[in-house]
Parts: C-alpha cells; structure tokens; sequence
C-alpha cells in the first residue's frame, strides 16, 4: 500500500518556521537513506540536500517534503556554475527558486566553481584561476542568483588538482573578496582546506585564520582519498570515508575562530549506515559542545557576573542577517 | 589568457578532444605532479559523474547487455551528447536515437526500444506532481462542452509502440522469465506514475491511437478519429479504464 501523498506545493503550512537548526550539525539526505530518517529516533540534526535531484516531483520529492516536516534544511546546489564567464541558466535559478518556496531552507549555497561552457555543462566542480577578471565573473553570477532568490546565499570553497599561472591571489582572499563584493556568504569546507594545502602547498591552519569570520554561515566535512601520482601523493575529495583526524584538528581551529556554524558531515559514495553517518556528526558536537563549555568555564572564571557565551550566538546573527538581506 | 578561452580549453579536454599530455603551461602552474595525472583526475570525476547518472537510467539496459558493453555505450553518448544542463535526472532523453546508429549494438534491434521503454519510465518517475481527473470531475462538465472539452494526459503518462515483445524482455531482465520468442509481436504501452511508484500497462492498438490524440485533440475530436480508424473502438470501457489507471489530469481550474 502506498502512503497518502501530499501535493508537495501545497504541504510547506505543515513545514516547521524556516529558522536556524537547533542543533547546530547536519547529515546529508540522500537516496539510501529516505525510509529510514523518516523512522529513526537518532538525532540527525538538521538535513542538506542537493536540489538538482528533486527538480522533477515523484518519490524524491515526497521523501523531501516528509523529511522537511520534521527537519530544517539547507539546499546545496552542484550545477549554478557559478563562477563560468557565461551568466548563470535562467532555467536552473527557476527550478531552485521553486524549492526555495516550497522548503524554506535555512541556508542555500553552490561553489566558487565553474561547469558550464557553452553548450555543454560538465556536472562537476571545475577550478577557476584566481584572478581580479574571474572573481568579477564569479560576482556577477552571484548577484544574478541572489536578486533572483531574493535572498543571501552561500559560496563553498573547492578542492582542486590543478593551479593556474595567472592566479593573483591567494584562494581566502578571493573567497573574502567575493563575499564583500556581493554580500554573499561562505560555506566553509574544512576537508577542502586540508585537501587544497596538501595539493598546493600552503597552511590550511593559516587559511582559517584569514577567513574573515563574518562571512561563514556553514561548515562542510567530509572524508577525501589519496590518490598516488609516482613519488608524490595527491587529495581527492571524494565523500566517501570518514573524516580524517587531520581534518577534525582543523575544524576544532575553526569551531573557535567562528563559532557553532551549522555543520555537515557529507557522505555521497560508499555510503555507510545512518548510524555510522550520524556517528560523525556526534563527533562534530562533541566538539563544539567542548568548546562551548571552556568557553563558558574561562568567561565564569573571568567575569562571574557576565552572561554565558554561546557560540550560536554569531551563527545567530549572521542568519538573521542572511534572512533578512532581501527584504 | 581569458577567462572564457580557458574554459573552452578545459572542456574540450574534458570531453576528449583535446589530450591531457597537450601542453597547458601557459595555463597551469607547473609542480611536483605530473599534469597529465591531475587533468585525469577531473576527466575520471565527470565521466564517471555523468556515465552514473545515465547508467542509473537505463538499469534494464545493463541487465541486457552487461555493464562492460553499457559503459562503453555511455562514454560513445557522452562524448557526442554531452550534458548541456546542470542537473542530469533527465539526461539520456535521446539515448535510444543514439543506440540505432551505434554499430556494436547493430545485432541488438530491440535495444533502441528498451532504451525508450527506461527513458519514458524516467520521465513518468520524475514528472511534475499534478492531480488525477475523476469520473465526478467529468460528470461536472456540461454534456454540450464535453465534446471540445481536452482530456489532457498526465505529465508522468506517456505512450509508445513497438514491434518487439518488450514486456517479456523487461520480465526476462527482472529474471521473471527464463527465455523470449522475439518474434511473439509487438506491444503498445502506457508508462505512467498514478502516485509514487511508476508503472507500465499494456494498452490496445486503438486505445494507443486514442490516448495519443488527446495531447493535442479534444476529447470528442479524437474519439471520432479513433473511430473512423477503429469502427470497434469501445470508448466508455476505454475512458472508465482510464479513470480509474488515473491517466488523466485534473485540469488546473478544477
């Protein structure tokens, strides 16, 4: 017997209020696991998605707007290309504006990537030499998509294999820059950081302390792969292991630079059990719930009058800034 | 060199028209790794992004012809028909036209047609929710309108036709049947989702006939077609069957 379907269009009233997650760590939702999030009592935290997999309606939609009911969400899009010399697809802001509508996410993002050239859109995130001519590209394209979605978004920073002779400034500096130039967000991929200082040979630790912190609206982590090329080793961000302990060290630097951004643990290849994936993002917690508690120790200590820190309290403000930057 | 001229360079690479071992130093930054190696990072990352997504398309397909064959078939279609939108749900749309001119599969006439059978059961799996049209919704249209009134099929049914025994070869594949007569006659059929799961029904000659009309005849246009092509044409059966496979959408006023 199949369940009653609501007309996804018409389900967004049994939606919770669009609103930062409770919990601060997310997993990603994807197609092994759409029974059972709907039934499990492990705490997911909040869910991302891809929205290019639920531009049609059916099954995918339907898991989507149940999973929705009980969970808020972030829309990660792969396929805006942003950061392509050619303007953003008008059909591609359309099918993500209609979900945008209907889910009310609390984030929405894509990369600072290009795969689109032409007529032929490659489907994967292509690097982009960082220049003054490829950041004002990128910027367009940006403030395309937001005036579109009349609202802020998010833009993740790559893993890349390659780096180009024309680069005139480092990868923090573009990605600041191109959040002061449009008013965007970052969506701070920890994995990427460690990926893109062991292929290019810089300090990921030196790469967080650059990122200005106002900017940041989510974290990614993932697990990547090594990739042997003759004597040297090279990182691939593939999504399909756990995240690496390299990587955690990271992403505690950053928990306290930044503070309690929302977090997501992605996995899309090998995919293990729910349990196992929701045992990454307990990690993930345990961080920041460590973090916040020395925090609130060293301010007790120092002030035992003052009020608690949280470290929501920056992620709180930079969303209500994101919610409210169209208005 | 511009933004633009790079990104043709590094597409035509990626589809195959160009060599990583062609010489890009004016482009990328010489270093530890071999430049070949990092170009087939990328080039392994969106063949296999794109030959997944097509392969997950055409499941019955691989069970007819095996992975190895399938693959090579999707790298052939990728290269000649690279994606041209963001998103791949629908990417393949014109794989069976593909399949006749690709020479291995020349000894395989059926194929083409499975391919269409998989692409039409894709686009039933992902098209637009919409809401059935009922027989009370019928019965509210003035007997006068009805004969120019459009029964318009759901956007997740579609119709085909072909001569081989598709359905026996589809319960072959999902091992419910152990060997097809391919000469046992062609099929016409209706692929179609009336709520989450996709389905596919053998329909007759005349109703194919019928329900192909109403894309763009009204109801009593293409009944009166179809039975000048059918004089036995038994439409109340035919539209009471239809209700009830909830073939039809319920037009957006009602």
């Amino acid at each position: 017997m199949l369940p009653h379907v609501s007309h996804p269009e018409r389900a967004e009233a049994a939606f919770p209020p669009a609103g930062l997650p409770s919990e601060p760590v997310g997993i990603g939702l994807r197609y092994p696991y759409y029974k059972e999030v709907l039934e499990t009592d492990l705490n997911l935290g909040w869910l991302e998605v891809h929205p290019e997999n639920y531009f049609g309606g059916g099954a995918h939609r339907h898991f989507l707007t149940e999973a929705r009911k009980k969970h808020q969400l972030s829309l990660h899009a792969v396929g805006l290309s942003l950061g392509s010399s050619e303007a953003v697809s008008e059909m591609h802001l359309q099918k993500f504006k209609e979900l945008i509508d209907i889910f009310q996410p609390f984030n929405i993002s894509d990369h600072a990537s290009w795969s689109a050239s032409g007529n032929a859109h490659l489907n994967d995130l292509m690097p982009l030499p960082y220049t003054q001519e490829t950041l004002d590209a990128l910027c367009r394209n940006i403030s395309l998509a937001q005036e579109y979605f009349g609202r802020k978004m998010l833009v993740e920073n790559p893993s890349t294999y390659v780096a180009f002779v024309q680069n005139e400034m480092t990868e923090y500096q573009f990605m600041n820059r191109a959040a002061e130039m449009t008013g965007c967000g970052l969506l701070l991929d920890i994995n990427n950081i460690y990926v893109q200082a062991h292929n290019h040979g810089y300090d990921a630790w030196e790469y967080i302390d650059n990122i200005d912190t106002r900017h940041v609206g989510e974290m990614h982590l993932a697990g990547h792969s090594e990739e042997q090329a003759g004597e040297q080793t090279i990182l691939i961000d593939t999504h399909n292991k756990p995240v690496r302990g390299e990587v955690w060290n990271l992403y505690e630097h950053a928990v306290r630079r930044f503070g309690a951004i929302p977090t997501l643990i992605e996995w899309d290849q090998d995919f293990p059990t729910l349990e196992k994936l929701v045992a990454e993002a307990d990690r993930a917690r345990k961080i920041i719930n460590n973090i916040n508690a020395s925090l609130r120790g060293a301010t007790r200590r120092s002030n035992p009058e003052s009020q608690e820190m949280d470290c929501f309290a920056n992620a709180r403000n930079d969303d209500e800034e994101l919610f409210h930057a169209a208005e | 060199m511009r933004l633009s001229e790079i990104q043709i360079r590094f597409k035509d690479m990626m589809l195959g028209d160009t060599s990583p071992d062609d010489d890009f130093s004016e482009i990328f930054a010489v270093n530890d790794i071999a430049l070949p190696d990092r170009m087939n990072i990328y080039r392994n990352n969106v063949m296999g992004n794109v030959g997944n997504a097509l392969m997950q398309n055409f499941p019955l397909l691989e069970k007819l012809v095996g992975r190895e064959f399938l693959t090579a078939m999707a790298r052939r279609y990728i290269l000649a028909h690279p994606p041209t939108t963001g998103h791949l749900t629908f990417y393949g749309s014109d794989f069976d036209e593909f399949i006749k001119s690709y020479e291995p599969a020349r000894n395989l006439p059926y194929l083409p047609d499975m391919a269409k059978l998989e692409i039409l059961a894709n686009l039933a799996e992902n098209a637009r929710d919409d809401f059935p049209l009922t027989a009370s919704d019928l019965s509210e249209i003035p007997e006068d309108r009805l004969r120019m009134f459009h029964v318009k099929p759901r956007d997740s049914a579609h119709f085909m036709t072909s001569a081989w025994p598709l359905l026996n070869i589809r319960e072959l594949c999902l091992k419910h049947g152990e060997k097809v007569d391919m000469h046992s006659g062609g099929v016409f059929l209706m692929v179609h989702r009336p709520l989450l799961k996709t389905e596919i029904t053998e329909i007759s000659e005349s109703e194919y006939a019928f329900l192909s009309r109403l894309h763009q005849q009204p109801l009593g246009i293409a009944v009166a077609d179809t039975l000048q092509l059918y004089p036995d044409f038994d439409f109340p059966t035919v539209l009471g069957r239809h209700i009830n496979l909830q073939t039809f959408s319920k037009p957006e006023n009602q």
